[in-house]
């Protein structure tokens, strides 16, 4: 039997990343929080989570100047993508300026219940293949 | 940094920067400069950075590239061009230039005239005086061709004066013309604006000869205006008929004009309309006069294009503005609707959140009272409604996953009892609840806030405890300073006296900073707000600071927390909390003082004077000063 798959839910809100929490916690899924971008660049490289769920209004003012260039979410994108860690960012509406582009784009409002079965599809995938840095 | 600022189109109020050394203009996601008109191709041009410029390229579009209302295919660039792309247009803004050169040391300025400076002042006239002479009566003038060349200056200063003095179009023109009249002997004149959508000639002021019928309509030869706006060259008429370049039409003739002068508006970008006078020489006329002095020459022709050139400089100065501030104003709507459906969209998403938790709770709570109902009939539960639901048989969702799960157990794990599996159910309803009750208080919050930003209200001021208020407010948040894990502290003053403020106002702005103060602690090991009432009775100013040890502000976000939507809490903040406080304590006469050492903690300060009135005192009213109840 394999391990449990665990989540890094990273979002500046704790209510958002309770109800995740709570959510993937019913699907035998474990978690891992982080509250910015930079703490879950640290997270992912110590922990290797087996997918990260990034809120995209961690780094950037909403709205302020449409730049999202943010540089710790983007390490945060290259630091997955050096694990093969799959990543979905959620509230992205246009890939090309996310500071993620490899990640999986989830527009807000979203549905949770998708949400959850996105999630789970996608560990179904990382299950099923032996990680490349492995 | 160089940038474009669209003036015109669909995508107007938009601003690209331009940073790379290609930039394509077209209408497909691949451009940098990106239009959203379906005149524009998908390749339209290219900018092309040349050293501290750009050069715009037409990459052969099938509508053409336009600079300053000219065809380009390639043409370099300087601040202030105007770019049509098929309806877009684009307002060009270079490079800074180099600072201007340092010529403080090649001029010397010296106390004295020393003997190789044999100059000495002959004659000295101040401005005013100067100007004054282009004022005076011309027919005191020692010689004819001074006054005539005095004259024609008098004009121009006149009319650069009256361009310099106002903003508004047609009293503007309506000053032109009644200085051209004052001028010149006509006896109608008219002035033609182009409507900037259709492009035809609007007539804006028109004006008839002193002692004329006014209410005579001037009747414009179409041959006359088409020519001038085509060729843009002024022309003047004397003898339609000698005229071959009017034949076609014959419509001067049949008008019966004499002598006209029609000359184009020309701006600096384009053409923005005519100026026509005209006079008409009737044989009575040629009776009573010598015949000459109605007649135009060349140099009004000339001066009148003059004229023309300034007031269209003028007319282009103003639309162009007008078009600035309508931009500023339209990307500035669609910032705020931008904004305000990012807040709205996060506080939606946590309504959905709560929703869903609840729905799974529900769909526990059944599944497990019809699991219990058959397995455990001593269940403690006994009383709910569907108790006796009888689909044992059907596999629990849940119950296909196994118990391995790391962090806590699921919800609904089969090998619980019965009844704590039910209060597992209710307390997964209980926390979708508290959320959607959260997100409930946010939605009224924002329309609170949105609602004291946009109204100019005058503060309802009545006699209250500033104490009881801070009271209040720290009570209705300690439970949302609970939930984050921040310890919330209140330290009153006593010796703080009930005074005249509007407590629902201030109640907003106090909730809103002591608000701000938890969610900075949020992320902190152990986070601290406390609240401190203060009064100081040498400056009789009543403060109330609030201190967290939160992550404090960067010393360049202290100058923008309070411009509106501008909000460093990610999806949380509206942008509006902190505008709305300082508003509301500036109604009051008071402001918000903000200190911040980054990684340690901020501290803002409400402070507010106290203009004591009569009868609210600090102590207790005496005899004669309560109200007497009617």
């Amino acid at each position: 039997m394999s391990l449990p798959a665990r989540v890094l839910i990273v979002d500046s809100s704790r209510e958002s990343r309770e109800i995740l929490k709570t959510l993937l916690k019913r699907q035998g899924t474990a978690t891992l929080e982080a509250a910015n971008a930079r703490r879950a660049t640290e997270l992912t490289e110590q922990e290797r989570p087996d997918l990260i769920v990034y809120d995209e209004d961690c780094g950037h003012t909403p709205a302020a100047d449409h730049t999202p260039v943010d540089a710790a979410a983007r390490d945060l994108g290259l630091a997955a993508a050096r694990s093969a860690i799959p990543i979905v960012v959620l509230g992205t509406t246009k890939r090309r300026i996310s500071p993620i582009p490899t990640g999986q784009m989830v527009a807000k409002p979203y549905h949770y219940g998708l949400l959850i079965h996105r999630i789970e599809e996608l560990l179904g995938n990382v299950r099923s293949q032996p990680r490349l840095s492995e | 940094m160089a940038s474009l600022f669209v003036i015109r189109g669909r995508d107007q109020g938009k601003r690209f920067q331009l940073e790379e050394p290609v930039h394509t203009v077209g209408r497909t996601q691949k451009s940098s400069v990106r239009l959203h008109d379906t005149e524009v191709s998908r390749a339209h041009a290219q900018l092309i950075r040349r050293g501290e410029s750009y050069v715009l390229r037409d990459l052969g579009s099938s509508n053409g590239s336009f600079v300053n209302g000219q065809p380009a295919r390639e043409r370099e660039l300087v601040s202030g061009d105007q770019l049509q792309f098929g309806r877009s247009l684009v307002l060009y803004t270079g490079f800074l230039e180099e600072p201007l050169e340092n010529i403080d040391d090649k001029v010397n300025i010296v106390a004295r005239t020393d003997n190789s400076d044999g100059s000495r002042i002959v004659a000295s006239v101040s401005p005013s005086e100067g100007s004054d002479w282009l004022l005076t009566d011309v027919s005191s003038s020692s010689s004819p061709w001074l006054a005539r060349a005095r004259s024609n200056l008098q004009i121009m200063y006149r009319t650069a004066l009256a361009v310099s003095h106002t903003m508004d179009i047609d009293q503007l023109l309506a000053r032109i013309m009644e200085m051209i009249f004052e001028w010149v002997d006509a006896d109608r004149g008219c002035i033609m604006l182009k409507d900037a959508e259709t492009d035809r000639l609007v007539p804006k002021v028109r004006r008839h000869r002193r002692g004329l019928r006014s209410d005579e309509k001037i009747t414009i030869s179409k041959t006359i205006l088409d020519y001038v706006v085509e060729h843009n060259e002024g022309v003047l008429t004397s003898d339609a008929r000698d005229d071959e370049r009017w034949d076609p039409a014959q419509s001067i003739v049949k008008l019966g004009v004499r002598e006209a002068i029609c000359v184009p508006m020309q701006g600096r970008y384009h053409v923005v309309g005519v100026i026509y006078i005209d006079t008409s020489i009737t044989p009575q006329r040629m009776l009573t006069s010598d015949g000459k002095a109605d007649q135009f020459t060349e140099e009004h022709l000339r001066l009148m294009i003059a004229i023309a050139h300034q007031a269209a400089l003028a007319v282009e100065d103003t639309s162009y503005y007008k078009a600035m501030v309508q931009a500023e104003r339209l990307a500035a709507v669609g910032q705020t609707i931008a904004s305000l459906s990012h807040h709205i969209k996060n506080i939606l998403q946590g309504v959905r959140g709560g929703s869903y938790l609840i729905e799974l709770g529900l769909g526990d709570y059944d599944n497990g009272n019809s699991n219990g109902d058959n397995s455990r009939p001593d269940q403690s539960n006994t009383d709910q409604s569907n108790a006796d639901q009888s689909n044992a048989g059907e596999a629990n969702a849940d119950e296909s996953d196994d118990s391995e799960a790391q962090d806590g157990q699921s919800e609904a794990d089969p090998t619980e009892q019965p009844g704590a599996r039910a209060d597992k159910a209710v307390e997964t309803i209980r926390k979708g609840w508290g959320i959607v009750e959260r997100n409930q208080e946010r939605i009224s919050s924002l329309v609170m806030d949105m609602l004291t930003f946009s109204k100019e209200r005058e503060p309802e001021p009545v006699s209250s405890d500033w104490n009881d208020l801070a009271t209040e407010v720290v009570e209705l948040l300690q439970v949302r300073a609970k939930e984050s894990g921040v310890e919330l502290l209140l330290e009153l003053d006593r010796a703080v006296p009930a005074f005249l403020f509007d407590p629902e106002a201030m109640h907003r702005a106090i909730l809103n900073i002591v608000g701000n103060a938890i969610d900075a602690c949020e992320e902190c090991e152990a986070g601290r707000v406390t609240v401190r009432s203060h009064y100081s009775a040498d400056e009789d100013v009543v403060r109330l600071v609030i201190e967290d040890n939160g992550p404090g502000i960067a010393p360049d976000d202290l100058d923008v927390i309070f411009n509106v939507f501008v909000s460093r809490k990610g999806g949380r903040g509206t942008g509006l909390g902190l505008p709305v406080s300082r508003k509301i304590l500036e109604e009051h006469g008071g402001q918000i003082l903000v200190e911040s050492q980054p990684g340690k903690g901020s501290q803002f300060t409400l402070e507010l004077p106290i203009n004591m009135q009569p009868g609210d005192d600090p102590q207790p009213p005496v005899g004669g000063q309560t109200l007497t109840p009617p």
